[in-house]
């Protein structure tokens, strides 16, 4: 008979990995009852409005979204300018710099492996964890605003969409903020091959892509605004336009993969040399 | 490269002299960090079966040598060979042949000591169960094989840590201080897993700074100061040339004159409140009769043998009088040089 043996992949030894730490379930659950609250938060203004239009709230606007299909968009909107973020960027810091904290990294690299291939499977590990993390926010948003208003078609700017085709766009959408959101994940995993600090890694990342955003804001800068990929974060609105503009999805689907493959390449060539003395 | 794998052109070489192949050596290896030399053309040959002891001081440049030998951080120049496959460069190959850890042996917390058997043994290629199940035994871990690790003493994560280091069945294994912050019964346990170990046919490579613990497992050892090897050999040359006792008397400072004139001047040494002299068992009863002669009263005359490790160890790399280091550049044999008395 032959012997039991494991040989796991290195995708399945870095969710392995990821899965035995508790900060993976606290962190994901924190971001999942935002949609909950964000259906809650309209139902209870449409409740509170009902027969009341002295309070000058856009009752026509609150009736026009009390439809579960905006929950999952609307979680998106908000969550996609700082919350997705925050979370790429320490789900990538953590990925080098986190296994250095604890020393892992020098049990795991005296083994026969190839450092690329553990830096490229840590990327696909954190990019899958937060697209898992991102469609459990869309379902909770679903689940969340069919338990509150019911599914209806959606009224979209210059058309409706069937149920069906509304669910194509909500994935199309989140889709697109997760191919966004993987520019944060290479940005973060740069600075985690810099330093040993996985906090530190995860709090460069943030600053540099709210400040950068934030700087791009003045008229001076405007010029530099198609060059940054955070600006193109919100192409994902013109699906839920009719006729769909595809310009600004496509020039964002370009940034996002300039920005996803440079400091990625940057990370393996620092990585492959990389003295471990932690 | 040779056909066999196992058997490298230097080991070849040293097979056809007569000598036990060589599992690990380090050619012209040189690790600079900035301005600082931690590793200076360091040059040393581990033969198979050896259970090999690396000494030197905190500072002296060991973990760092182990970091090198294991391919965690680059040589400034030189290289390591791990059965001929060189390292850096062939790494991987390298690795398969070797087992080990360096600093604390680290693991994953959340994960139990079976799941962390299995993740990291699968970075070698495929695990058995069964063979996992053997490690275990072999550290005395298997009733905990299935607790999280975060749960762990320190001496069972440095046990694990053994375990990890021989799931594979490699041909060397690198322990670096594995008895480190262990009780003495820790201490024990581990070296006489060192010793089961290399009953098995394993070359052991052990870092540290405790020789006695070098002098009870070891059979070649090296010291090296500053990156650089000061001395390297069997450990059982690792004492003094000929044998010596330790003498407490009523008056030291005059038994020494007497012992002196009957022995000469290098012959005596000091070792705290003890007179060490370089003089066979023989001796004693002469030395005895003359100390008493001369009117000093002698309260103890013991061995001394278990003295030069330690008395060699210290004289090789501690800070001469100026408060710095003697220059470590010059390797040596094996032999003793006592402090003399002042």
């Amino acid at each position: 008979m032959s012997a039991k043996t494991s040989h796991l992949g290195p995708l399945r030894r870095e969710a392995a990995k990821l899965r035995a730490l508790k900060r993976t379930y606290w962190g994901a659950a924190g971001l999942l009852i935002i949609p909950f609250f964000i259906a809650l938060g309209i139902y209870l203004s449409s409740h509170s409005n009902a027969g009341d239009n002295q309070s000058g709230d856009p009752t026509f606007l609150i009736k026009t979204f009390m439809n579960g299909l905006y929950v999952p968009p609307a979680a998106l909107a908000i969550m996609s300018v700082f919350l997705f973020p925050l979370a790429a960027a320490m789900v990538g810091g953590f990925m080098i710099a986190g296994e250095a904290e604890a020393g892992t990294l020098r049990t795991m690299l005296v083994r026969p492996v190839r450092r690329g291939a553990v830096l490229l499977s840590k990327w696909a590990t954190a990019v899958i964890y937060l697209g898992i993390v991102m469609l459990l926010v869309a379902l909770v948003g679903l689940i969340a605003g069919w338990a509150f208003f019911g599914i209806k078609p959606m009224l979209l700017l210059g058309g409706e969409a069937g149920v069906w085709h509304a669910l194509l766009l909500i994935v199309l959408a989140y889709l697109f903020v997760l191919a966004c959101m993987t520019c944060v994940i290479s940005i973060a995993l740069l600075f985690s091959t810099l330093t040993d600090s996985s906090l530190v890694a995860a709090v460069v990342t943030i600053s540099i892509t709210l400040v950068v955003q934030i700087v791009l804001q003045f008229s001076y800068f405007k010029g530099l605004r198609p060059y940054w990929f955070m600006n193109h974060f919100d192409g994902w609105y013109k699906l839920f336009q009719r006729p769909v503009d595809m310009k600004p999805i496509r020039d964002g689907l370009i940034a996002f993969a300039v920005y996803s493959a440079v400091p990625t390449a940057l990370a393996y060539l620092r990585f492959r040399r990389k003295d471990i003395t932690s | 490269m040779s056909a066999d794998p196992s058997v490298s052109s230097t080991s070849t070489a040293a097979a056809s002299a007569g000598v036990r192949p060589v599992v690990l050596a380090t050619r012209g290896l040189t690790k600079e960090f900035g301005a600082l030399r931690a590793v200076d053309d360091l040059d040393m040959e581990v033969y198979k079966g050896d259970v090999f002891g690396f000494l030197g001081p905190n500072g002296a440049g060991k973990t760092t040598v182990i970091r090198l030998v294991l391919g965690l951080i680059f040589p400034t120049s030189g290289h390591a060979e791990i059965l001929g496959e060189r390292v850096p460069g062939d790494h991987r190959q390298a690795a398969r042949h070797v087992g080990g850890f360096v600093d604390d042996p680290t693991f994953y917390l959340g994960m139990s000591a079976r799941r962390n058997l299995r993740l990291l043994g699968s970075m070698s290629g495929p695990v058995a169960e069964e063979r996992i199940d053997e490690v275990l035994e072999i550290v005395g871990l298997s009733e905990r094989a299935d607790s999280k690790v975060k749960g762990f003493s320190h001496g069972m994560k440095q046990r694990l840590g053994i375990a990890q280091a021989l799931l594979h069945k490699p041909a060397l294994i690198v322990l670096d201080e594995p008895t480190s912050g262990l009780d003495p019964r820790g201490m024990k346990d581990v070296r006489e897993l060192v010793r089961d170990v290399s009953a098995t046919g394993t070359t052991v490579f052990l870092s540290s700074h405790l020789l006695h613990e070098v002098d009870q497992v070891c059979n070649r050892a090296v010291i090296i100061d500053r990156g650089k090897v000061v001395v390297e050999g069997p450990v059982s040359q690792l004492r003094p040339t000929g044998s010596a006792v330790k003498i407490l008397t009523g008056d030291q400072g005059k038994a020494a004159e007497t012992l002196r004139a009957l022995f000469g001047a290098g012959s005596v040494s000091v070792d705290e409140e003890f007179l060490v002299v370089n003089a066979d068992e023989e001796a004693v009863p002469e030395l005895v009769r003359r100390l008493v002669a001369d009117g000093v009263a002698v309260r103890a005359v013991v061995p001394a043998a278990e003295q030069g490790l330690e008395d060699f160890f210290l004289q090789l790399t501690e800070p001469d009088d100026g408060g710095t280091r003697a220059p470590a550049g010059k390797r040596r044999r094996f032999g003793l040089g006592r402090r003399r008395v002042s």
